[in-house]
């Protein structure tokens, strides 16, 4: 083998130069014989006679040289060579048609390359931890398959007593916002919620300092003093200064941990969404997930089985029943974290190869057109000897060449396309600079063109060496070969438009749903309205410490609310302004209360809105009855709450609700807690989704100027100290942000503002997956239809031009042009609908992939199905309309002498 | 391939491992040698037993060229003429090696089995 090898590089070595290594043979060759004849004259002979002995005691130098020429030959490799130079030639006359193919093939080639790049930067590429193999999810469901938090101690048991665990913490707890000072003025910082042992147990090691140790100093009741910070937040506040350990978080976030301990590396990130984080703190007694590190060598089933018995030990020691239902399931982290984008990037793959046959078919389709034009110059290679193997040879080298030259193309395309996906991929995707064209990707489109280029040459190949060579000879193009070959076309044709409509429906799904998600009534009046949120959590200025781990809000945070909404509301184009800290799409927190009359229950919770006295009529919440907030709502008058009908539907059915006494904050873990005001129920509003998905929640609404003493955890400050501003209005969002920043700076320099975003923004994002989903199927159902088309005047020209003497018949027979064109359409609908039918079926099959990201349409949404169906026949019959139309112009005498 | 002309009488055909072999055997005892030379030398060894036409000697050269077991260079001969020498790589002395033990293993085989079959 080796050997073998050797030899053919040694053959290749001697190729490159044979030419010249012939002449010096030749020239070795003479001194041979010299030399021989030197010596046979010296044994006596004559000069002729030694020149005649050399020559037979050498044989012939020709022959020799002849071998070694041969030997030095790579035959295949010369033949391939002169094939591609052949195929080359024919292209480059063939410019049309290389023209379409290779920007049809570069389309298919370029978009699969560009989801195949997407998939390799964030599937196949190991997750960036330590080891990621032996990191291990786990978590605790019920019979429901939801999951259930998982106490920390129990955590901190498995710990302790599991072998096959060597590390267990949780993790994916939540992500905070804070306003702190940096260089530049106010900054938005976003702090993440870890385990004290989370970043140890990731095992990435920290590029400064160090990480969270078991013994951190833990403030506010729950969370670290100690903070490290990602490389992106060093950079920017720290211009990346080494002697930053040690150093205070400028700005104040003190109470969520304030000290930096340690620098992670670039691109560090807990959860692939959650690269957005800035630094992360030590929060305690806080159960979200659990991430655990598998001992060597231990595979996930011993674990599991291991994990089931310790839990049932610990629940023992704990004086805990063994919950009655439910299960441990463990599985890999990376499947975990990586399960969604996974499959979705899998199906689009999945719809994005159907785009990439659609294009193989196509070129096939040319391939077949211009095979029929080559029928006779193969015809006379087979008759000068050419075996069909080598026909064949030479077909698919062809076009393998005009595939490469399509690959090379799709590389171009792909790199259009991957800034594509990443402008229009939801926040879920992890870090988009990951994404892009390398060694795996380009082999990945190496081998698509390869394949494609064999595939799509293959039955052009086969058709063409199959050439009956007495009917080709005869110089006819409609042989009885051309029947066979227009049923091997128009099945292919056949396939791409039930490839395209299997794509457009799959488009058609999504756009529904994506419409149907907008139209969804919010409850709220999205026309002309902005927003944007101010966050004061973790300022100083509008807290104070009322005890080592309770904050509670200082009245600069209303009086700073009551300012901006009096400078906004001044501001021309502007008709309202109110302040919020919930506002649709998404959920404020919810809040224990209680009814003082009527006995209602004890153990409620609903989420606490508050908000300024404009902000139902700027929203557009109608009220039902009562009255709304005023401005004298405040501190010294009688506690007032507004509630919505969902509220009054679960909790005062059959009451009255007006007149209702309602306190809040009670029953929260916190012991020192200071229970609300009793607030007397003032008004019913009407009802607002929380999402395009969910459905109404009871809302309880406070006034601003009227906020709790006490919110039952440092989280729950946010309903006062971070507000979202509402402003309705012909501004719009671009004109009213520098506005809004300007007068929120004068009030207090150290309040960062976002940009304003508009509400159909705002729904628009929520509705993210489904927009996503839309888009892109969208542009493979596009480019799927586009390719089909063609697909479709290719086989119509065809037959047109084939039936050219039979149409000059006709029309000399009476035929209208009418009729003939008629004829000729309905050769191009009958395939057509042959594809649709079949795209159907293959719709029917593939859309339950789709089940989930459809929103208010059945998956065979019969009216879906029906436009799209129309819309691709549609498009099939203007493709055939072109070649259709050529048949009125058929001067019948020329038709019938046509050859 | 070249055949012979006439004299077919005692002299046998070289088989074109054979000569190969030869050529490396030639060239790891004599040192670098040009394609004359060799020739001369295999001449001197078969004592005229073997029928050779000197050309093949350059086909074998070249396989053994490829195969990287011997190098060539141009240089003078004896008599101040031009000439290509080939020498023996590390390669070449460890595939002599290999082969001779193959040669040698099947010579013994044929030399039994041939005693044998003239026995019988």
């Amino acid at each position: 083998m080796w050997t073998a090898l050797l030899a053919l590089v040694g053959r290749i070595r001697y190729w490159l130069g044979r030419t010249r290594m012939d002449r010096e043979a030749q020239r070795e060759f003479d001194e041979h014989l010299a030399l021989l004849v030197d010596r046979y004259v010296r044994l006596g002979m004559t000069r002729d006679q030694a020149r005649a002995a050399a020559r037979r005691r050498f044989g012939s130098p020709l022959l020799v040289r002849e071998e070694i020429y041969q030997m030095n030959s790579i035959g295949w490799l010369e033949e391939l060579a002169g094939d591609a130079r052949y195929g080359l030639r024919l292209l480059v006359r063939n410019r049309a048609f290389t023209i379409v193919a290779s920007l049809t093939l570069a389309l298919g080639i370029g978009a699969t390359s560009a989801i195949f790049s997407v998939l390799n930067a964030v599937v196949f590429a190991p997750l960036p931890f330590r080891d990621p193999a032996r990191l291990v999810w786990i978590q605790s469901v019920n019979d429901e398959g939801n999951p259930r938090n998982v106490p920390p101690q129990m955590v901190e048991g498995w710990r302790r007593e599991s072998r096959t665990l060597t590390d267990a913490a949780n993790a994916l707890m939540g992500q905070v916002n804070f306003t702190i000072t940096g260089p530049e003025g106010a900054e938005r910082v976003v702090m993440e919620q870890v385990d004290r042992r989370t970043l140890r147990l990731l095992g990435v090691e920290p590029i400064l300092g160090r990480t969270f140790r078991d013994d951190e100093v833990i403030v506010q009741g729950n969370s670290s003093q100690a903070l490290v910070i990602s490389y992106g937040l060093w950079q920017r506040l720290f211009g990346g200064d080494p002697g930053v350990i040690g150093k205070k978080l400028p700005g104040s976030t003190a109470g969520w941990g304030d000290l930096i301990v340690g620098v992670m590396p670039r691109g560090f990130y807990t959860h692939p969404s959650r690269v957005n984080t800035d630094a992360w703190y030590v929060l305690t007694g806080n159960p979200g997930g659990v991430i655990a590190r598998l001992a060597p060598g231990v595979t996930i089933d011993q674990a599991r089985s291991e994990i089931d018995t310790v839990t049932r030990t610990l629940l023992a020691q704990f004086n805990r029943p063994a919950p009655r239902n439910g299960s441990i399931q463990i599985q890999a982290l990376d499947a975990r974290y990586r399960a969604d984008y996974a499959r979705t990037l899998y199906m689009l793959l999945g719809a994005v190869g159907c785009v990439l046959l659609i294009a193989a078919v196509n070129v096939a389709n040319l391939q077949l057109n211009r095979g029929a034009a080559r029928h006779s110059e193969i015809a006379a290679r087979m008759a000068l000897g050419a075996s069909r193997l080598r026909l064949l040879r030479q077909l698919i080298v062809e076009n393998l060449i005009l595939v490469l030259v399509g690959g090379a193309l799709g590389i171009v395309v792909a790199m259009a396309g991957i800034r594509v996906f990443v402008a229009v991929a939801p926040d879920f995707y992890p870090p988009s600079d990951e994404i892009g064209i390398d060694a795996t990707v380009l082999l990945f489109t190496a081998a698509v063109c390869v394949v494609t280029g064999i595939l799509s040459g293959l039955a052009p190949g086969i058709r063409a060496s199959g050439v009956d060579l007495q009917s080709a000879l005869r110089q006819s193009g409609r042989s009885a070969d051309g029947g066979l070959r227009l049923r091997v076309r128009r099945s292919l044709v056949v396939s791409e438009v039930a490839l395209a409509m299997v794509l457009l429906v799959g488009a058609g799904l999504m756009i529904n749903s994506y419409a149907r998600a907008m139209s969804v009534d919010m409850g709220v009046q999205v026309d002309g309205l902005v927003s944007t949120r101010v966050v004061l959590l973790g300022m100083d200025r509008y807290r104070i410490r009322k005890s080592l781990n309770q904050w509670i809000a200082t009245p600069n945070a209303t009086q700073l609310y009551s300012r901006i909404i009096d400078r906004l509301s001044a501001v021309p184009g502007v008709e309202s302004v109110a302040v919020s800290n919930a506002l649709p799409p998404g959920t404020g927190l919810t809040i224990t209360f209680r009814m003082l009359a009527g006995g209602a229950q004890d153990d409620t919770a609903a989420e606490l809105h508050e908000v300024s006295p404009a902000f139902f009529e700027t929203v557009g919440i109608p009220l039902r009855r009562g009255r709304t907030f005023a401005d004298t709502d405040d501190e010294t008058a009688p506690g007032v709450m507004i509630v919505n009908e969902a509220f009054v539907r679960r909790f005062l059915r059959g009451v009255d609700p007006i007149g209702q006494s309602v306190q809040t904050g009670l029953a929260a873990p916190n012991p020192a807690l200071m229970p609300d005001r009793v607030r007397e129920v003032v008004g019913v509003v009407a009802d607002v989704r929380p999402d395009m998905r969910e459905d109404f929640e009871p809302v309880m609404y406070v006034p601003y100027r009227q906020h709790l003493a006490d919110y039952p955890s440092n989280f729950h400050l946010a309903v006062h100290t971070s507000k979202e501003i509402i402003v309705r209005g012909s501004a719009g969002a671009a004109a009213l942000t520098p506005v809004v920043r300007r007068i929120v700076a004068e009030i207090d320099p150290g309040v960062a503002i976002g940009p304003l975003m508009s509400m159909r923004e705002r729904l628009s994002l929520a509705a993210g997956a489904q927009s996503f989903w839309m888009r892109l199927l969208g542009i493979f159902a596009g480019l799927g239809a586009f390719l089909a088309a063609i697909g479709i005047y290719g086989v119509v020209s065809y037959t047109v031009q084939q039936r050219t003497q039979e149409f000059g018949i006709r029309t000399t027979l009476g035929a209208q042009h009418g009729d003939i064109m008629k004829l000729v359409l309905r050769e191009g609908a009958a395939v057509t609908l042959i594809g649709l039918v079949l795209g159907i079926a293959g719709a029917f099959a593939s859309t339950r992939l789709l089940q989930n990201q459809l929103f208010g349409v059945s998956r065979m949404d019969p009216i879906t199905i029906g436009v799209v169906a129309a819309v691709l026949l549609a498009i099939a019959l203007a493709a055939c309309f072109i070649p259709a139309r050529r048949t009125t112009k058929l001067n019948p005498l020329l038709a019938l002498r046509a050859e | 391939m070249a055949k012979g002309e006439g004299d077919s009488t005692a002299r046998t055909d070289v088989l074109q491992g054979t000569l190969d072999l030869m050529v490396l055997q030639t060239l790891d005892t004599m040192g670098p040698l040009h394609g004359y030379g060799i020739a001369r030398r295999i001449e001197q060894i078969s004592e005229d037993a073997l029928k050779l036409n000197e050309g093949t000697v350059y086909a074998s050269l070249m396989r053994l060229l490829q195969r990287r077991w011997i190098t060539a260079s141009w240089g003078t001969s004896d008599n101040n003429r031009k000439a290509r020498f080939y020498a023996i790589t590390k390669a070449g002395r460890r595939q002599l090696t290999t082969q001779t033990r193959n040669w040698e293993r099947i010579a013994t085989v044929m030399a039994r089995l041939l005693r044998r079959a003239e026995e019988s």
